[in-house]
């Protein structure tokens, strides 16, 4: 297929709760999932693609990233992925993007990894590693509405075994 | 949808972003966040290597599992002391006044003119790559030639970078001046280094009654040079002065001179923008830290030392750190054929350690000798390791309080500022430092956090010397300790004391094949450490030693000491992650080659 082509050409996405969106072929293989199944398919096809984990008010948002980083180069491969983890740094845009409730993000988070859009999956992670970084264990239960299932048995092993690193 | 709703390998991908800090926090939140932890071999590698304060190589392409066996290997080798190979020795050429070694490499000086007894030529700059644990063969030397006689050098491996001083020294019968100017080249291809602004920078001119007669410290800190004067002697007409550049975009950091009754006599970066110095007159620890603008060097806080009962003043004082390990952003490479430094684990430049030296001073005038059997007996210098991450926090606190105060009294001048000074019982127990008092002059070097360390020896003499190994990189041990089997199966608690002991049969003394001038040659039978004695301090230690220190203190940087028996017959000795090399000087008067050993693990 021809670049030319694929600059004009628009695929249609029908998400779990049955909504259709329409967008160029550019923004929506930003997503690996959906480059391939748009292969496998075949260009000629004006078929719409079903993503039935998606749901309408997540893939809007999700969309709205592809549109904005439409341009952007593909992702390098393996090798970068050091470089990638090792700062928690966020872009300008991203970081704005990204100011979303706890669920919101959440969900962007698993559909970014349904839809195999590593650079958006990133952002969603960072985000949520940043929230962590530098909270005592308490403070991560609260934020996250996460229930401590530990006995004060358990508790005390945990602590006791994490103590050689009290140098935190 | 809750944070402990997202699928495992979502969760696992998230916590290995964390510092290994933060994912111990995660492991006391709950059941599911601890399983996680635990089983993702991912999240473990991120976990040990965070703990081990080693951090990637970003041009490893080795796979995780890869890079974590290669961590505990490391480990495992500086745990038990065996060496496999002794190369050497290899010969050095004499008259090389200044050396440095770094990332694998032993630079040296050769001034031509002067070994060949020619009258005009050149001099030259030459370097050898150690062997690698796995590729033992002759390296050949390296030559950089210069139009001057360098005094001094300073080299960045990662970034292919060779700084050499040049030093005019000049008399016109009333005046004495000084030249010092920096030369910015490439270590492989000898040319201007790309990213230096310009070639050469001046560093400093100085005249008479100022500066002559002092001693150099060259040090690089990623972008900056540091460049100190020191005097060698007591004389408090001079000064010492620290001139500081960013030499990629050609702007003076710093020009600072001591006031009265300071001294310095050595400095180290902790970061790319941040000095430490001690001073020897004050008995302190002085942290500076530098911005992007010009003449920016501000002095952000000051640590007194421990009191101590000692009778006599400080008379040296040095610190040492090794060299900022940057991560290499672009591709400033030695062509590996040539050098092969990138291991696939570099030490976290924050967790790394940083070693003070403090030598007391001969008793000055008026004060009685000591003497027994007409040997004067100095006292013992102390030794200490500071985590070099907290001594930064320390900084980078008061930077913040001090601008808060700027802020407030929208003060313009920096100076009206009081640089904080924190007493020893302040700020000791938190930096958690590390203590041993060592006998004598002692050599060290540092790498990471580990240090070595042997006692001075005479000029000329034959002495066999013994080694002290600190590592204080000994998570492994901690971990055995605190944690159960399963969490972390592979790490045995058996890397101790007792493998070092074995089979002492077949003590065989290394012989030395002769072997040409700038070859090398390799023994391969594998040949033990000759290890006297092993302790590990890994419980806070309690430092209370009323005939040293008016007060006690605690102190919980735990370590490794490992002591050798006397058989090497070095003049200075230093690390790598896989090396130990000693280097033996030649007899200034019998004109005789040095000679380097290269132990590889």
């Amino acid at each position: 297929m021809s670049t030319t082509e694929d600059k004009t050409r628009k695929v249609k996405l029908v998400t779990s709760d049955n909504e259709e969106f329409e967008v160029d072929w550019e923004v929506a293989t930003r997503s690996v999932l959906i480059k391939h199944m748009l292969e496998d398919i075949g260009e000629s096809e004006e078929q719409a693609i079903p993503l039935p984990n998606v749901t309408a008010n997540v893939l809007k948002k999700v969309l709205e990233w592809c549109e904005h980083h439409r341009k952007d180069p593909e992702p390098a491969p393996e090798s970068s992925d050091d470089n990638r983890k090792r700062t928690l740094e966020i872009g300008d845009w991203d970081a704005k993007f990204i100011q979303v409730d706890q669920e919101m993000l959440f969900e962007i988070i698993l559909a970014a990894n349904y839809l195999d859009i590593k650079a958006l999956l990133d952002v969603g992670c960072k985000t949520v590693a940043n929230m962590i970084k530098g909270k005592q264990p308490e403070e991560i239960r609260k934020m996250f509405n996460i229930v401590n299932d530990f006995t004060p048995e358990e508790e005390a092993q945990i602590k006791k075994e994490n103590e050689w690193a009290e140098d935190r | 949808m809750l944070f402990h709703e997202l699928p495992t390998e979502i969760l696992a991908n998230l916590l290995q972003m964390l510092a290994y800090t933060d994912i111990l926090s995660c492991r006391e939140t709950c059941k599911l966040l601890r399983g996680i932890i635990d089983k993702s071999v991912a999240v473990q590698y991120a976990l040990e290597l965070g703990a081990s304060g080693k951090l990637d190589n970003l041009l490893c392409a080795k796979s995780n599992a890869d890079k974590l066996a290669e961590l505990r290997e490391v480990n495992r080798r500086w745990a038990q002391f065996r060496w496999k190979h002794r190369v050497g020795p290899i010969p050095v050429r004499s008259f090389a006044s200044v050396y440095e070694f770094t990332g694998g490499c032993f630079f040296q000086d050769l001034n031509e003119s002067y070994a060949s007894f020619r009258t005009s030529s050149t001099s030259s700059i030459s370097w050898l790559p150690f062997p690698r644990p796995n590729s033992i063969g002759v390296h050949e030397w390296g030559h950089n030639y210069f139009g001057f006689r360098p005094a001094d050098i300073c080299v960045d491996v990662n970034r292919d970078l060779l700084v050499v001083i040049e030093r005019k020294d000049s008399y016109d019968g009333r005046n004495q001046s000084v030249i010092c100017t920096a030369h910015f080249r490439t270590i492989s291809t000898n040319e201007p280094h790309p990213d230096a602004l310009v070639p050469t920078i001046c560093v400093c001119t100085e005249t008479n009654p100022l500066i002559c007669d002092h001693s150099m410290v060259v040090q690089l800190g990623g972008d900056h040079l540091g460049l100190l004067l020191s005097r060698r002697e007591i004389d408090y007409s001079r000064n010492d002065k620290l001139h500081v550049w960013n030499w990629t975009n050609n702007i003076r950091k710093a020009n600072i001179t001591t006031e009265s009754n300071c001294r310095w006599d050595s400095f180290c970066f902790l970061a790319d923008d941040a000095i430490l110095l001690p001073d020897t007159g004050l008995e302190e620890l002085s942290i500076y830290l530098l911005t992007p603008e010009p003449n920016s060097i501000r002095h952000t806080i000051s640590l007194q030392l421990p009191e101590t009962k000692m009778k006599h003043a400080i008379h040296y004082m040095s610190v040492r750190c090794e060299p900022i390990a940057r991560s290499p952003t672009s591709n400033y490479h030695i062509p590996t054929s040539r050098i092969s430094t990138q291991t696939s684990c570099q030490t976290d430049p924050h967790a790394a350690i940083v070693i003070v030296a403090m030598d007391y001073a001969v008793p000055t005038e008026g004060e009685a000798l000591e003497i027994d059997d007409f040997v004067i007996t100095l006292p013992d210098p102390q030794v200490f390791a500071i985590k070099r991450k907290k001594l930064l926090e320390l900084a980078k606190g008061s930077k913040e309080q001090q601008s808060c105060a700027e802020a407030s009294s929208s003060q313009e001048i920096a100076s009206s500022i009081e640089v904080p000074r924190l007493h020893s019982r302040e700020w000791i127990r938190f930096t958690r430092w590390g203590l041993s008092p060592v006998p004598a002059r002692w050599i060290c070097f540092v790498q990471g956090s580990r240090y070595i360390s042997m006692p001075h020896r005479p000029s000329g003499s034959k002495k066999k010397m013994a080694l002290k190994f600190y590592d204080f990189n000994i998570m492994e041990e901690r971990k055995a300790e605190c944690m159960s089997q399963d969490f972390l199966p592979e790490v045995t608690a058996g890397a101790q004391a007792e493998g070092w002991i074995e089979d002492d049969d077949e003590d065989e003394e290394v012989e030395f094949i002769p072997n040409e001038v700038g070859k090398a040659t390799k023994i391969s039978t594998p040949t033990k450490w000759p290890v006297k004695s092993v302790i590990i301090l890994a419980e806070p230690l309690k430092i209370n030693k009323p005939e040293l220190f008016k007060e006690s203190f605690v102190t919980s940087l735990s370590c490794r000491l490992i002591e050798t028996e006397a058989v090497f017959d070095w003049d200075s000795v230093v690390i790598d992650e896989d090396h130990v090399i000693g280097l033996k000087e030649g007899h200034p008067e019998n004109d005789i080659l040095e000679s380097l050993d290269v132990l590889v693990f």
